[in-house]
């Protein structure tokens, strides 16, 4: 119970945190209006869920007769390998592009010194 | 026969050696081109005393993009080759001069200077260059002696058949690269036997690199 009790709280503080950090990124303009409504959903959601754990795992096991922690444990290895996915794609496709402004930048500075 | 020739040197902090390896480039060659990589140090400053072309890019974009650039300002100037070579004075400029003179006389697509003799190699690095040959001959069914030699030679007219998308600043697989996708897309490809002064700055590869490099020569083969 103790253990359990702990997990929660430290649950609740780290998603407290994060919707601070979500604050400061919706003000600093990196999130737009629409990122800032949906994660600020998903940390409000876990801490309900940090909350009342038992609301979930009764809802689950009567309807579907399967364990919470077991579909957490899938939806969160599927969510981190679709993030690490997308946010590697987007990686690949900046650093391609600012290769190529950087490439091009730099080939105009040397094609108009010869051109003069 | 020289003036259809692009030499590209590329350059990361060489201000030590680039002097001496413009004074012999510029006494066979006109056409040079040097790609620095946002030195830090006076290797620009050193450049700018001769009379060559100088692109300097504004981060370090890595060998990779650098060979691109240079391949880039080739065409359009429109050269009919491009020759690389390391800015760390390793290579000999007669050597430059030998794979010149080979892919003009023997109308070949690609001349790649392979090192005579690994002798100057520590053990570790010779035994990853033996593995290295041996899985590239296995793969591809052609003995190719170095696959990663930074003293090279291409016809512009082959780039859609060896355009390279490695890239990253970290690691050195352009040259293997293109070599692979020359053997896949049978290019004709010459190789010249050259003499390497070995360089105090370039330490190779990691054993994680050559691993990673394995999986990929077998990649580029079949993707």
């Amino acid at each position: 119970m103790l253990i359990k009790t702990i997990l929660s709280i430290a649950s609740i503080l780290f998603s407290l945190m994060m919707i601070y950090i979500t604050l400061i990124n919706y003000k600093r303009e990196i999130l737009n209006k629409s990122d800032y409504f949906i994660w600020n959903t998903v940390w409000i959601g876990i801490i309900f869920i940090s909350i009342r754990p038992n609301i979930v795992d009764e809802y689950f096991n009567s309807n579907f007769k399967i364990d919470i922690f077991y579909i957490l444990s899938i939806i969160s290895i599927i969510t981190l390998v679709i993030l690490y996915y997308t946010n590697l794609i987007k990686i690949k496709i900046l650093e391609k592009k600012i290769n190529t402004i950087i490439r091009a930048e730099s080939l105009k500075d040397i094609l108009t010194k010869i051109k003069k | 026969m020289k003036d259809e020739i692009l030499i590209a040197i590329l350059t990361f902090n060489e201000q030590d050696r680039i002097s001496d390896v413009l004074k012999e480039v510029s006494k066979s060659f006109k056409n040079i081109l040097v790609v620095d990589n946002n030195s830090t140090d006076n290797t620009v400053e050193n450049v700018n005393s001769y009379s060559v072309s100088l692109v300097k890019h504004r981060y370090n974009l890595g060998k990779s993009d650098s060979m691109k650039t240079a391949l880039e300002f080739a065409k359009i100037n429109n050269f009919e080759y491009v020759a690389y070579m390391d800015g760390d004075g390793q290579h000999k400029v007669q050597d430059l001069i030998n794979i010149s003179e080979k892919i003009v006389n023997n109308k070949s697509d690609l001349v790649i200077g392979y090192r005579k003799e690994l002798n100057n190699l520590n053990l570790q690095k010779k035994i990853g260059t033996i593995i290295l040959q041996n899985l590239f001959s296995f793969i591809y069914k052609k003995k190719i002696y170095d696959i990663q030699s930074g003293l090279r030679i291409i016809k512009l007219s082959i780039e859609d058949k060896i355009y390279w998308k490695s890239t990253g600043s970290k690691h050195y697989f352009a040259d293997a690269e293109i070599t692979c996708n020359a053997v896949k897309n049978k290019c004709i490809i010459d190789q010249v036997p050259i003499e390497t002064h070995a360089s105090e700055k370039y330490k190779g590869m990691h054993i994680l690199q050559g691993i990673y490099l394995c999986l990929m020569i077998i990649i580029w083969r079949f993707f």
